[in-house]
This record gives structure tokens, sequence and C-alpha cells, in this order.
């Protein structure tokens, strides 16, 4: 297609030329006298291509043959090296470039594994135990010796920000009630803490205060009307008064 | 691994490039056969036939093979990687001579055609030549180089486009301009106007 001009020039007058092909010309010729120069031009240098037939001089050879030998001279003994980077080939294809990657692969997984993988699993460890402390549904069997029948009292955690650490669990037998103690800090962070002080007095001694610090509201033991005083208060017992227990049901 | 040595003149020239790289002396041989004289014919044509500035010009491109066979860009042909490198070294080959300004567009003693008959046909042929090299001297290098490759070298303009890194709509301009030019300089070879 590219050549088509050639053709029309050395095969056709103009005049026989139908409008397409002069279209093809119009760049190179619009009438005849044009047409006709170029047409001569390109038998001309047809006929003179075959001619002109000229080669550099031998010593130009010799001169690159030696610089041939002097280049490839040095390069004799590094086998391994030309084997691993080979010239003119791409720079991904050469073996010495692949090996490279590879090494690199493996120290980064190595590194991976030692060092973010154990970081990740502990941080998923984490993230479990806090997702099933918040979901969790405590318990607290009252087995009065007043009660037929053991009562169970449900504590819903709402706060997410509740862990395991900061709510102890009680598992409160009536007869251990006599002396349980709530504490609830109400300064300024409206904080409370709740201990069973038979029980986990002794965890309740060892703990510091702010282990139980909490950043919303205050716990609401459901419709136990306790009064609140500034550092802790005593809960009456279930035996003297057995109403508190209708329908305990403690929501934090 | 090869059993038997490569057919040298049967190989494609990237194969020949990558032995060449090797330390393949034959390969370096095939290869220079090979383009030694089509390139040397196109530095005399766009350098004002300066041979001895030519044959430096042969020297110093493939001394650039032998020495960074890495230059060469395996995702292309050869050729046309080769003579767009040879046009890159005309150019800059021009903007000395700019520099010097002592360009010559003298015609030289015509040094190619060795004909022992003296026929008529013989002398057209040679002041044809004589005077195309005259013409295309005058012209400026892009034109020269596009005309150059298509009609001396034999490129097609999808390889003249590739080797001068322009379009081929950018050739096809560049060559009808050029054929324009040197036939209306050398409508005296027209039998017409004899």
């Amino acid at each position: 297609m590219e050549d088509k001009y050639l053709e029309l020039l050395k095969r056709s007058n103009f005049e026989e030329l139908s409008q397409d092909e002069k279209e093809i010309l119009k760049d190179l010729c619009t009438n005849e006298m044009e047409f006709e120069r170029a047409k001569s031009l390109i038998i001309d240098l047809d006929l003179m291509d075959k001619r002109t037939t000229t080669s550099p001089s031998l010593d130009v050879k010799s001169k690159l043959d030696a610089e041939f030998r002097q280049v490839h001279a040095g390069q004799r003994g590094g086998g391994w090296f030309r084997f691993l980077f080979p010239p003119l080939k791409p720079i991904m294809w050469r073996p010495g470039i692949q090996i490279a990657m590879l090494f690199v692969l493996f120290l980064g997984s190595y590194l991976m594994i030692e060092f973010i993988g154990f970081k990740d699993q502990n941080t998923m460890i984490q993230l479990a135990q806090e997702d099933h402390n918040t979901s969790q549904e405590f318990k607290v069997m009252l087995s009065d010796s007043t009660l037929s029948a053991p009562t169970i009292v449900e504590v819903e955690l709402v706060e997410p920000k509740l862990t395991l650490q900061d709510v102890v669990v009680l598992e409160v037998n009536t007869d251990k009630l006599e002396r349980s103690l709530l504490t609830v800090n109400n300064h300024n962070q409206r904080e409370m803490d709740l201990v069973s002080a038979k029980n986990i007095s002794e965890t309740v001694a060892s703990r510091s205060r702010d282990d139980f610090e909490f950043d919303k509201e205050p716990i609401l033991l459901g419709e136990i009307d306790l009064e609140i005083e500034e550092s802790e208060f005593l809960i009456p017992t279930a035996a003297e008064s057995p109403d508190l227990l209708e329908g305990l049901f403690v929501t934090f | 691994m090869r059993i038997f040595k490569p057919q040298y003149p049967k190989l494609p020239d990237e194969e020949l490039l990558v032995l060449m790289a090797k330390g393949d002396q034959r390969a370096f041989d095939e290869v220079y056969v090979r383009y030694s004289q089509p390139l040397f014919g196109y530095f005399m044509k766009l350098l004002a036939r300066d041979k001895e500035k030519c044959e430096d010009m042969v020297h110093d491109l493939f001394a650039k093979i032998i020495r960074k066979p890495d230059y060469f860009d395996v995702n292309r042909s050869f050729r046309t990687w080769v003579y767009s490198v040879a046009s890159n070294m005309c150019k800059n080959e021009y903007k000395r001579m700019a520099v010097r300004k002592n360009v010559k567009y003298d015609i030289e003693p015509a040094q190619f055609v060795q004909s022992s008959s003296d026929t008529l046909k013989t002398v057209h042929e040679k002041s044809f030549s004589d005077l195309l090299h005259h013409e295309l001297s005058k012209m400026d290098e892009k034109h020269k180089s596009v005309f150059v490759l298509r009609h001396f070298d034999g490129f097609s303009m999808k390889e003249i486009a590739e080797a001068l890194e322009i379009n081929e709509g950018t050739v096809k301009s560049r060559l009808f301009y050029a054929t324009k030019f040197l036939a209306g300089a050398l409508k005296q070879f027209n039998p017409i106007y004899q």
C-alpha cells in the first residue's frame, strides 16, 4: 500500500491515472510535468542503486577486529559472571537478577514470619478476647437459702470497653453475701468498682483502683435500689430483704 | 546448548548480536559484512561524501556495538536500531559542522562508479549520481535521511518511522517533499526535457 505511489509512477502516465490515484499522488505531483519529473527520478534511482557499491576500507575492519579482541579478551575467565549477567538479555531475564529476587523474597518472607506474623497473631488473639468479653453474658448464680430454686442473675455487658479485667464476675452464694462490697468510685470520671468482698477481697486489695476505671456511664444494677455513697456501702443480705431479689436483672 | 556450530549467514541479526556480545568473532564478522557497506553508503550520502569521515563514522558505530552491546534494544529490529544510531550520529555531525561553519557542499570527484566502459549510458548515470548527491547535500538532514533510507537502503515507511522515531505520516510527507525537490532539481535527466 505504501509503495503504491512508486508503482503508479513507474507504470502509469498521468493521463491514465484515476481520480483516486491522483489523490494518492497529490502531495507529490499535481500535473503531468511534475509527474514526469518524479517518474524519471524514480527510474534513474532504481538504475543507479544497483551500481553504487561502496565499502569502507579494510583498515576499518582490522581496527574493529583488534578492538573486538581487546574487549572480549578481558571477559575471558568471567564465565560465571557472564552466565549470571549475560548481555543483551532483558534485566528481569538475567539469572543473576532472578536469583537475587528469589533471595529477597525468601528473606522478606522470613522476616515477616519472624516479626510481623507474631505481632499479628497476638493482636488477633487480643481482639478475639475483647470481642468475646463484650458479648459475654455473665450469669450470677444466687443460691439463697430462702429460695427454693437458684435464681439466675444475668449481667449483660453493654459497654464495649469493658474487658474481663474490668469486671469481676461474681458467683455469689447468698450465704457469703453478707458482706459483699460494691465500690463505686464516682469521682470526675464517674467510675465504679464492683467488688465481691469475700471471694476476691484479696484480689481487690492487690489491684490498683485504676484497673477498674470506666470512661462512661456507671454500671446500673437493674432495679436494685442502691444508695451510692462516696466510697463503699453494704448490700443487705437477701435474708434481710428478699424483695431485692425479685426480678433482679442487672444491666450494665 | 548448541551441538553444531551456527550457520552464521542464516542467523537473524538479533541472534548474531547475542553471539557477538558473548565474544563470537565470526558473528561480528557476519554483522560487519551485512551492515558495513549499507551504513557506509548511508553516511556517504548524508555527510557530503566525505570518505574519511564516513569511515570514521562506520568505525565508531561498530565500536559502540562491540563495547556496549547492551545499548541494543532487544525489542527492536537490529536493522532499524542500527540506522537510528547512524541517523543520530549524522545529526550530531551536522551540529558539529554547523558550529565549525565549514560544511562542504562542493561535489568531490566521484569514487564509487568504477565502470570500464565509457558509454553514453555510463556517463549519464555518473552525472546523474553526481548531481543527485549534490542536490541531496543541499537538502536538510531530516528530508535527506528519509529519502536515503527509502530509496538507497530499501526501508519501508514503517521502518523509517521506527528508525527515525517519527510517525509514518511525517515520513510520507518528508519523502514526497524530498522526491519533489529532487525531481525538480534533476529535471534535465528527464528525456522529455533533453
